[in-house]
């Protein structure tokens, strides 16, 4: 906790409604952020039991310096994932890190599971479970305009809340955080649904008086001019993320129809100037972020016959024009948005949906599954039945759409069609077929994420490929994020946050770290990452990655399966030798 | 010698707006020296490919031909 000695902890039983809290000096060893939360999650997990099992932890924790530095504006999650089983770590944005830090918590343990439909709120004085029976149900929208109407705080206040998709325990539905973000991957909306937990507020009204202002304003300006004065930050302001589509497909990196293309034909149709040029209305930021990437997009609906249309706007990004757009072969701007108002509204993770959805289209196509099982047809390109498909999901419709809802490594298991489930680790593929990097990168990633080392980015900027070097660099950039993530930074602006912009923020609140010890607490987290892996049963060589990576043409070329399994031995060697370490 | 270059719409703010440039160069520039010369920073260029077939920095261009200049990806 800023300007503290301690890290503060609020502890909500749901089932019991017992609230306490505490203070730990203990676990500065693990700075915050990602470090507390996974030692957090280590100290209260149960590894026997199953991830819906009540006894379950769910941990949200920030770092810090959380909001009172630019960019520095996320909130990790961490939880056992119903999707792959084992290490759950998810991050968001919105107003959370900042009402959390201004409740005076820098973690919230929450376990139990409450009598019936509830949800919590947390202030500085006061923390309640109330009912929520009469949410339940609801949509993530309309459960969010209910609780701003209800509960006092508006502008102070973060609302997160999960949609039908979570009540049902689909394994991969999100949490909506203020509407435009989300705890989007591994299913913390499931985990909260099986907690009976429809939203949480959090309202932060703390008065904190800067120490030290003018040291922390020389830094904070220092950084401000680096994140807006410069070209580092430019382009999420700019087009955003899906200013990579263009790039990508141009490359043949663009999973295009389950991965069978890696170039798509309606490209131009999906580019971020397409989507700037036709439905872009508005940039938003999370709070404590002066660049504002959120992109939110607008298409026309119509709600009733005699010419009555709606403006219908959503947030949109590269992940999500890829999964539910190139992935699908869904060839407009429109219809993209069209498809995330659908996994909003419906609380799901839109990767994860579209690439379970990509699956199913082919086992489809391949006579796997028949109409009787789907309802639809499905076929690439067709919004429509991808809507309804989309609800089918949710609502856990039938035997087939309730397999789809545990994700396409459970549904390829059970009703075939492996090598082309587009999974790496149980977690459903992110939208760069652009080498080794990418795959590998997901494939040993804590959490099977792209974002866990970036492994993409270094199919792009190594010159050639080697295989110690792209081990090392991966290896190296998992390490570092485990820092990154204990201060809970954007990754956008990881760039902006080297090491010694970390130690001078530090600094200017009062926290003296040496480089040395920065680089053993990234390792103490990621050690820690992995004994709760291997707790959990993960064993790195029993990950399968699916032909169909081999068999598409990515941007480094036709890659090799068996050059792919001997970069995963190797990491994980790299692996089992920082464990044998002593800590 | 002269060659073409189709750039990226995120490349417009280095180009006067321009998504299209004619370049005049010495024979032996190579495609980053040409692409460098219009005032578009090297750390910028992602892909580039001339006459649709990807190529590395260090390519010698030809008289005539088509360069395509796209983004670094981005992202988390």
């Amino acid at each position: 906790m800023i300007y503290e000695k301690y890290i503060k902890l609020l502890y909500v039983d749901l089932a019991t409604k017992k609230i306490r809290v505490e203070k730990r000096t203990d676990l500065y060893d693990y700075l915050g952020g990602v470090g507390i939360a996974t030692k957090l999650l280590e100290e209260n997990l149960e590894p026997e039991l199953d991830a819906f099992d009540e006894k379950q932890p769910i941990i949200f924790a920030i770092g810090a310096a959380s909001t009172i530095f630019p960019v520095i504006t996320k909130t990790v999650a961490m939880f056992r994932s119903p999707l792959t089983g084992e290490l759950g770590e998810s991050y968001a944005g919105g107003r959370l890190a900042l009402t959390l830090f201004l409740a005076g918590y820098d973690a919230v343990v929450i376990q139990g599971k409450a009598e019936y439909p509830s949800y919590l709120t947390i202030s500085r004085n006061n923390v309640e479970i109330k009912d929520a029976r009469a949410l339940w149900g609801m949509t993530s929208e309309e459960v969010g305009r209910v609780i701003r109407e209800r509960e006092p705080g508006g502008g102070k206040r973060s609302i997160i809340r999960i949609g039908p998709a979570g009540e049902n325990l689909v394994r991969y539905a999100s949490v909506c955080v203020d509407t435009y973000r989300h705890f989007g991957r591994l299913g913390l909306g499931a985990v909260m649904g099986s907690k009976n937990l429809k939203a949480m507020t959090v309202v932060g009204d703390r008065d904190l008086p800067v120490g030290n202002f003018k040291e922390y304003f020389r830094i904070y300006q220092e950084i401000y001019k680096r994140v807006t004065d410069t070209e580092i930050m430019a382009k999420y302001h700019d087009a955003g993320t899906p200013i990579n589509v263009e790039p990508l497909n141009a490359a043949g990196a663009l999973p295009t129809k389950n991965l069978r293309q890696s170039v798509f034909e309606y490209g131009d149709n999906i580019s971020g100037e397409t989507f700037v040029k036709k439905n872009l209305v508005r940039k938003m930021a999370c709070t404590g972020c002066p660049v504002g990437c959120i992109h939110i997009g607008q298409f026309r609906r119509e709600f009733d016959k005699g010419h009555d249309y709606e403006a219908v706007s959503v947030g949109y990004d590269f992940e999500l024009i890829f999964a539910l757009g190139s992935f699908l072969g869904i060839k407009t701007s429109d219809e993209i948005l069209m498809m995330i108002e659908a996994v909003e509204e419906l609380g799901l993770d839109a990767m994860s949906t579209g690439v379970a959805l990509g699956w199913a289209t082919e086992a489809y196509m391949k006579k796997l599954v028949t109409e009787g099982e789907t309802i639809i047809p499905l076929a690439f390109g067709k919004t429509d039945n991808y809507i309804k498909a989309i609800e089918y999901i949710a609502a856990r419709k039938n035997e087939f759409y309730s397999a789809l809802a545990n994700g396409a490594h459970y549904a390829s298991d059970k009703y075939g069609g492996k090598d082309y489930a587009m999974t790496l680790g149980k977690n459903e593929m992110p939208g760069y077929h652009t080498g080794y990097g990418a795959i590998i990168g997901a494939a040993v990633g804590a959490r099977h994420s792209h974002l866990c080392n970036g492994g993409y980015s270094f199919d792009q900027s190594m010159k050639e490929f080697d295989k110690d070097k792209l081990v090392n660099a991966i290896f190296e950039e998992e390490k570092e994020r485990c820092l990154l993530n204990s201060l809970v930074i954007c990754l956008f602006a990881r760039k902006v946050y080297d090491r010694k912009t970390i130690l001078a923020v530090l600094d200017s609140i009062g926290l003296k770290y040496t480089e040395e010890e920065l680089t053993a607490i990234a390792e103490r987290i990621y050690k820690a990452k992995i004994r709760i892996k291997k707790s959990l049963g993960f064993n790195q060589m029993d990950v399968k990655l699916p032909k169909r990576f081999f068999e598409t043409q990515s941007a480094s070329g036709l890659l090799n399966e068996k050059t792919a399994y001997e970069l995963m031995l190797m990491y994980n060697n790299k692996v089992e030798e920082m464990m044998a370490k002593p800590c | 010698m002269l060659v073409y270059l189709e750039l990226s719409g995120w490349f417009k703010r280095y180009t006067n707006e321009k998504t299209r440039l004619e370049i005049d160069i010495k024979p032996g520039t190579s495609v980053i020296e040409a692409i460098t010369s219009t005032g578009i920073p090297e750390a910028e260029i992602g892909l580039i490919t001339v006459a649709d077939v990807k190529v590395t920095h260090d390519h010698m261009l030809s008289h005539g031909n088509i360069i395509r200049v796209y983004p670094v990806i981005i992202g988390g």
